[in-house]
């Protein structure tokens, strides 16, 4: 892999400079930020990403927020849906099962761009991620295990199931990196 | 029997079908609100037992979003989508008024079973819109 120099391109909307840890890392805010995927880019179509210059033909992506703070936030938040009573949505909603809140902490620690969160009444608990063009990821992990995506890009929309949090990993890269 | 002559006439004092220009108000608690984007979750709408709203009938929309953001402290606001507007995104709107609320309906899916799917419960979250006394 080649090291590239810390000319910015296009900034994310956080405004913070990168600067190059290694060969596979970039840090910027104090924040370490591993490079996801290698390729040429259309700058127009991630908004939430930084496009460091090129050297040859490879550009380096990373997801443009501090993502130590998200996952921080998103680990206490599912740590409160251990809280929930019965009937936490006003009707009948069940209250969530700790070891399954536990499981998808450790699902969502294993994420490199951190999703936000939301319970369903219907006992599963809802992964999204929302582009500024609409586009929508949503991995609904229920408390068997079962995991169902839903990809909404453009007027296409798309259902599927997977099995393990490596294919949620592979899902939000395919979806950052189009 | 007595509670069977009162939904009888519950039903009777508002039509049976909705008018597709209705509103449909649901309550929503402040873990299906999306600070960042500043959207409703669609996890609001996901539902096993069907995804209950308070129908407009012949009230304002702020007399409708009022009286059901009143009903519970745990509820953090009210958003609202048309009756047409959920026929778009996949759905139906059915009137079923209870005991204590003459407004209640569900929104279910074509067929009238529930729960919703993820892309119409996505669609309806797109749809809806949010009350807001500003």
């Amino acid at each position: 892999m080649v090291l590239y120099n810390t000319d910015i391109v296009q900034t994310s909307e956080t405004g913070l400079i990168p600067t190059i840890q290694s060969e596979n890392s970039i840090q910027f805010g104090g924040i370490f930020c591993p490079i996801v995927k290698i390729e040429n880019i259309n700058d127009d179509y991630f908004p939430h990403l930084i496009c460091l210059n090129r050297i040859g033909e490879n550009v380096a992506y990373v997801p443009a927020f501090n993502i130590d703070l998200k996952l921080n936030n998103n680990i206490k938040l599912l740590n409160d849906f251990k809280n929930l009573n019965d009937k936490w949505d006003s009707k009948n909603a069940k209250k969530f099962d700790v070891d399954f809140i536990d499981r998808v902490i450790k699902i969502v620690s294993s994420l490199t761009i951190q999703p936000n969160i939301f319970p369903t009444s219907r006992n599963s608990i809802q992964l999204e991620y929302e582009k500024r063009n609409s586009d929508y990821l949503e991995i609904e992990i229920f408390s068997d295990d079962s995991m169902n995506v839903l990809t909404m890009i453009g007027d296409s929309e798309v259902e599927s199931k997977i099995k393990n949090a490596t294919q949620i990993q592979e899902q939000v890269i395919a979806f950052y990196v189009r | 029997m007595l509670l069977k002559f009162k939904n009888k006439l519950l039903r009777s004092m508002l039509d049976e079908v909705i008018n597709p220009f209705e509103n449909l108000f649901r309550a929503f608690i402040d873990k299906w609100w999306n600070s960042e984007l500043n959207i409703i979750s669609s996890a609001a709408f996901k539902d096993s037992s069907g995804v209950s709203v308070d129908r407009q009938g012949t009230r304002s929309i702020e007399e409708s979003a009022t009286t059901l953001r009143k009903r519970k402290d745990s509820y953090a606001g009210v958003v609202y989508i048309s009756c047409e507007d959920v026929k778009k995104a996949g759905a139906i709107a059915k009137y079923d008024p209870v005991e204590g609320n003459e407004y209640h309906s569900l929104i279910l899916k074509l067929d009238e079973s529930f729960p919703l799917s993820s892309p119409t419960a996505k669609k309806i979250s797109r749809l809806s819109k949010l009350f807001s006394t500003n």
